[in-house]
């Protein structure tokens, strides 16, 4: 069946209808193209093809309805005016470009540049400002969603009826549960915390107490401390009484001692004297030397002085004796032995022969002082 | 689609770190079993579990009357950590209670708890110094400890400990000392005490300088203290803001200051200037202390000399102050000022 647009009057108030066979499409390439210029000739040849470039087919409002006579005809006159029209603008372009006069060539050494004469300068760019916009349509906005897979249903349903409150509800069935878990932790955690009080008022009162028994601690160490320091020094005190009445003591022991001393000593020293004197302690010390040394020195001095000259005497008279040749030596021994025996005893052995050899040369001078002498005695 | 879960396995246990108690008067047995049962892991569950349980006065009875005691006792010397962990952990908890107290001290738990002063993981040693701190607050727990040799361990354990530690530490020396000051003066405490007066925190300053007051009581400890050098830091800390340091410092000062030689060495460092502010302090104690010491420096003459013009503020004092203590203080102090030769 061939495609029926309704035309002429009635056009405006009836509804486009279209109805066509269904039928194989052609190959593609030539389908399209075909499809692109329908004609009547073509739609005649090939049937009908896609309904949306379909030329009779109105799309979009149908307010601005702007239809094509079914038979119609591009104008050849407006073909041609515009064809003039296009062809004279081009020329008035070609003769405008030649009627610019160009400038002359520049001289050698220099090069013509372009530069902006109008009054404002302005920055040129060989690229044209564009912006880029873009859209793009959702992917298979048209197709459907693809409804949920059910597998078909097998076996045999069987049901069973719960009536109201049969099923477990959640928030009255672990209420109870809850509550014990809660209640358990709670009593737990109120032990801990009651024991831990406990011990920490424990503590306190136990540092309140200690704090107590430190301070009468300390003032008992205080008062001890105080005791000892006083007795300490009560006791030096008294040590220092002590001491200055013991040499209180002393001191007037020891004038008494002088007193009595003094008063004995003032009897005893005369009473000493007296006796030492009468055992004659007390002497001259010249007297005693005297007496002692120089009395016997004397004498023996003078002894000796005296047998010296006796000596000399005897001699004397020996050698008067031997000179006369006369010996008479008992007159002479007994003259002497009148005085000192034992001198005379020893003179013959005090004697020797070696006073006889000296003597004959000195004897000369001395014979007359031992004559003198000799009467003297006499 | 629900379907109905029947199985013939147990129900999935919900708590793998921690043991289900037995129900009723069977629980505490069955953890005593478990304690000591071979597996690691029922051991560690049941410690959890036990950990929670003691927190309850009358689970404790239970306890030592079915002698997880002992079990404790034995398990603190495991390898693993966290058994360590939680079997220190609870005997600080039964040690809390003074029934735990007891049995602790009556199967000797000190001793072998000592030899984890050098356990490498910190809440071993925190646990332990934590039962021996309240070990030690009863006389004979502070008297068993001394016997045991530990004031010099604890000494030398201050200088390498945590801070959180070191309070502690510090708690059980001071119990100790307040018995018997004799090993702590042996060990030279006073040096490390002294040393930990300058620490940034406030609660070890304070627990130094208290442990400074009780190490100072007998004479030798005064002798100790002056030649020590105590005396320029604790006069330092009158001006701290914590009233627990400031408290300790002036219980310390007053103790030291009971001497002739301790008087003249704190006077030196003008004391007197910064005790008078805190005999008007907020706190009750601070006041006592301040009180105390400036009686005991008012006792040598130059202290009283200087203090002359404080009597109208301690007579105020005395007239109006709350606590009985402070009052009698205050008499006594007065009574010092005035006293003439």
């Amino acid at each position: 069946m061939a495609a029926v647009a309704t035309s002429g009057p009635s056009r405006g108030a009836e509804t486009y209808t279209f109805s066509s066979q269904p039928r194989s499409t052609a190959a593609g390439s030539q389908t399209k193209k075909l499809a692109a210029l329908p004609s009547d000739s073509n739609l005649k040849q090939q049937g009908y093809g896609n309904i949306m470039y379909d030329r009779r087919v109105i799309r979009g409002n149908t307010y601005a309805l702007h239809t094509l006579p079914a038979g119609a005809q591009p104008d050849v006159v407006e073909l041609q005016k515009q064809e003039e029209l296009r062809r004279r603008s081009a020329a008035k372009r070609r003769a405008r470009d030649q009627a610019r006069a160009a400038s002359p060539e520049a001289i050698s050494g220099r090069k013509h540049m372009d530069i902006q004469t109008e009054l404002y300068l302005e920055e040129l760019t060989d690229r044209v400002e564009d912006a880029d916009n873009f859209t793009q349509t959702d992917a298979f906005l048209d197709r459907p969603p693809t409804p949920l897979f059910v597998p078909a249903k097998t076996g045999r349903d069987v049901e069973t009826q719960i009536g109201e409150g049969d099923l477990f509800d959640f928030e009255l069935e672990s209420r109870p549960i809850i509550e014990v878990l809660v209640g358990k932790t709670v009593e737990q955690a109120l032990l801990e915390v009651l024991e831990e009080e406990e011990l920490s008022a424990l503590r306190e009162q136990q540092r309140q107490f200690e704090q107590k028994r430190h301070a009468e601690l300390v003032e008992t160490q205080r008062l001890e401390e105080q005791d000892r320091r006083r007795t300490h020094e009560k006791e030096k005190r008294m040590q220092q009484q002590r001491e200055a009445l013991l040499m209180e003591k002393e001191t007037a022991k020891k004038i008494a001692a002088r007193a009595f001393a003094k008063s004995y000593l003032t009897d005893l020293v005369p009473s000493v004297f007296d006796a030492l004197t009468a055992h004659g302690y007390f002497y001259d010390h010249v007297e005693r030397e005297i007496v002692e040394d120089f009395i016997p020195w004397l004498m023996g001095e003078v002894k000796q002085d005296l047998t010296n000259s006796i000596n000399a005497r005897r001699m004397l008279d020996d050698l008067i004796m031997d000179a006369l040749g006369y010996k008479k030596p008992v007159e002479v021994v007994s003259l002497i032995a009148d005085d000192k025996s034992e001198v005379t005893q020893e003179i013959p052995a005090v004697l020797p022969a070696e006073v006889k050899v000296e003597l004959p040369e000195e004897i000369q001078p001395e014979k007359k002082a031992t004559e003198e002498q000799k009467e003297d005695v006499k | 689609m629900s379907l109905p879960r029947v199985t013939t396995k147990a129900p999935p246990n919900v708590d793998p770190v921690k043991a289900s108690p037995a129900y009723g008067i069977c629980a505490l047995p069955k953890i005593n079993r478990e304690i000591n049962h071979e597996d690691l892991h029922t051991r560690q569950k049941a410690l959890n579990l036990l950990s929670d349980m003691l927190h309850s006065p009358n689970n404790i009875v239970e306890a030592i009357r079915v002698g997880i005691v002992k079990s404790l006792k034995l398990v603190i010397k495991d390898t693993d950590d966290h058994v360590r962990v939680k079997s220190t952990e609870n005997m600080s908890i039964l040690s809390g209670h003074a029934k735990g107290r007891e049995a602790l001290l009556a199967i000797n738990v000190i001793e072998p708890l000592s030899s984890l002063f050098e356990d490498k993981v910190y809440q071993v040693r925190y646990s332990v110094h934590s039962v021996l701190e309240t070990l030690t607050c009863s006389g004979e727990g502070a008297m068993y400890a001394i016997d045991c040799g530990l004031i010099p361990r604890f000494v030398e354990r201050l200088e390498f400990e945590e801070n959180s530690v070191k309070e502690l530490i510090l708690g059980s020396l001071h119990n100790c000392m307040t018995r018997d000051t004799v090993d702590a003066l042996g060990c030279s405490a006073m040096t490390t005490l002294v040393s930990l007066l300058k620490h940034e925190s406030p609660k070890i300053r304070g627990k130094a300088a208290r442990g400074i007051m009780a190490l100072t009581f007998p004479l030798k400890g005064k002798e100790c203290a002056v030649s020590e050098n105590a005396i320029p830091d604790l006069v330092e800390l009158l001006d701290d803001s914590s009233h627990v340091v400031r408290a300790n410092a002036c219980g310390a000062l007053m103790s030291i200051t009971i001497t002739t030689q301790g008087k003249k060495e704190t006077l030196k460092w003008g004391v007197i200037p910064k005790l008078v502010p805190l005999i008007c302090d907020p706190t009750p104690e601070v006041q006592l202390n301040a009180i105390k010491a400036l009686t005991t420096l008012s006792e040598h003459p130059s202290g009283r000399e200087s203090l002359s013009d404080t009597v109208d503020k301690l007579t105020d004092i005395s007239a109006r102050s709350s606590d009985e203590y402070i009052r009698r203080a205050a008499e006594v102090a007065v009574k010092t000022i005035t006293w003439k030769p």
